[in-house]
């Protein structure tokens, strides 16, 4: 499982968010908090203080998170905690135009914001309940060649909702990949 | 100077633009020094909505930025001036040019039951006035747009979230400082609706985009409206999807949306039109929210 980091917690001027710029900045500290945590981690983005995040503070603050942990903060993971209806109203509004994804949680309900294609929304769903998963798993769970599964978890790992944790021997020789989910 | 007599009755998205022409047709031969006086007659005005008004705030600071002399009739209508009074219009003239005909103070009187306040005129020079905007949206509309639009927690924060993004657009693209105000409706078919209108003076949209890039300066406006629509075409890199998110919840609430810029103006109810417009500085924007089915 993925160590998980003490939440870090987001204020905003009478509880809201707005603009760019205070996206930019907020942003900003939550990436010096994960260039300082070790990889395989997940920080908890607490939004308890929030009550309304505009779209431009929204697409600033969480879209651009999301594409940083892609690329140079790859290995880092968050999840976003304690959203009200209206605060994630307006994150998934901004993920889904990036085409992006991001998990948030609720009352201990992780959610999938922005828009996954059903199939890897299944299987993510699938790795929740295992703890973990492999394309050989997928090939029973979903009748998928080894490939395609392979190609579906690197899918959901780009993506930020597997951790790619380490390779395991196969039986016949050969090895592959261990995915954690991210929760 | 002959006044400048407004015939139309009503000022709101398609008569702004006639507004515009008569006004500026009538003083483009005027020198700025002139001392004869431009004198704007509102007289037979008899309905502003949050469009027309805002419209109306700017033309008012045009004319005081560039005459010496400028005078504005106010409408015969009682309930009209106080609606204006009511709104905060007066008070937001007052520095640029001369009120005549002012038969109600500042402060305004009762408004008429089929519409309600829910906003009056705010100016947003600074990133702070944005917040300050929405922060007044949530709090003080909230029940009223619960209670009368049929809207839920998630709908009031979508209607806060186009109010702030085109008030973020005065901030970031317009250069300048811009006026908005929201009211509440009740059509004659019991259905109720909001207007939110939205003006500045600022470069308009085809020069904002011209400075990321150039060869938009060649474009006539209704292009470059167009394509600050689109997602992802902003003058800043990295942005371009605030207009093109209040077009998709305005779609969602079965609205419309006027967006006017240099000499066109884009309408879009359920299709989009084309309109000519007269050439006037800035951007003014009208977006029509409408109650829940």
């Amino acid at each position: 499982m993925l160590g998980r980091l003490e939440p870090h917690k987001i204020s905003g001027q009478r509880g809201m968010l707005h603009g760019r710029e205070k996206g930019r900045l907020v942003r900003e500290d939550i990436i010096r908090v994960l260039e300082s945590s070790p990889a395989d981690t997940v920080l908890p983005v607490d939004f308890s203080g929030i009550a309304f995040i505009d779209f431009s503070c929204a697409d600033e603050l969480v879209s651009k998170l999301v594409m940083r942990l892609s690329t140079d903060l790859a290995g880092r993971h968050i999840v976003l905690t304690n959203l009200s209806e209206e605060v994630q109203e307006n994150i998934a509004a901004a993920l889904e135009l990036r085409q992006l994804v991001c998990l948030a949680e609720s009352d201990r309900a992780v959610k999938v914001l922005g828009r996954l294609h059903p199939e890897l929304l299944k299987t993510y769903e699938v790795a929740r309940k295992r703890g973990r998963i492999t394309a050989r798993d997928l090939v029973g769970a979903f009748g998928l060649r080894i490939s395609a599964g392979s190609n579906r978890l690197t899918k959901l790992s780009q993506l930020g909702l597997l951790a790619r944790a380490h390779g395991e021997a196969m039986e016949r020789g050969g090895r592959h990949y261990v995915y954690l989910p991210v929760q | 100077m002959n006044p400048i007599v407004i015939a139309t009755p009503t000022l709101h998205a398609p008569t702004v633009d006639g507004l515009f022409g008569t006004v500026l047709g009538a003083i483009s031969g005027v020198r700025p020094s002139s001392r004869a006086p431009i004198i704007i007659d509102l007289s037979r005005v008899n309905f502003i909505d949050p469009y027309g008004m805002v419209c109306l705030c700017q033309l008012c600071r045009h004319l005081g930025n560039r005459f010496r002399h400028s005078r504005l009739v106010l409408p015969d209508r009682l309930d009209v001036q106080a609606y204006l009074a009511r709104m905060g219009f007066f008070d937001q003239v007052a520095g640029h040019l001369n009120l005549e005909n002012q038969q109600v103070s500042a402060g305004g009187g009762r408004l008429p039951a089929s519409s309600e306040v829910l906003l009056e005129l705010t100016s947003v020079r600074r990133q702070e006035d944005v917040l300050e905007v929405t922060r007044l949206i949530l709090d003080r509309t909230r029940v009223i747009l619960r209670e009368q639009l049929g809207y839920s927690d998630r709908d009031v924060g979508k209607f806060a979230t186009v109010i702030g993004e085109v008030c973020h657009n005065i901030h970031d693209h317009s250069e300048d400082e811009g006026v908005v105000c929201v009211q509440r409706y009740t059509s004659r078919d019991g259905r109720k609706y909001a207007i939110i209108g939205v003006a500045d003076l600022g470069i308009g949209i085809r020069a904002s985009l011209a400075k990321r890039f150039p060869h938009v300066n060649d474009w006539p406006h209704y292009l470059a409206i167009a394509s600050a629509l689109r997602k992802d075409f902003s003058r800043y890199p990295d942005r371009g999807l605030g207009l093109y998110i209040i077009s998709q919840i305005v779609g969602q609430y079965h609205g419309s949306l006027d967006i006017r810029s240099g000499d066109t103006r884009l309408s879009v109810k359920q299709r989009a039109r084309w309109v000519q417009s007269s050439p006037f500085p800035g951007t003014q924007v009208s977006i029509r929210l409408s109650q829940k089915e």
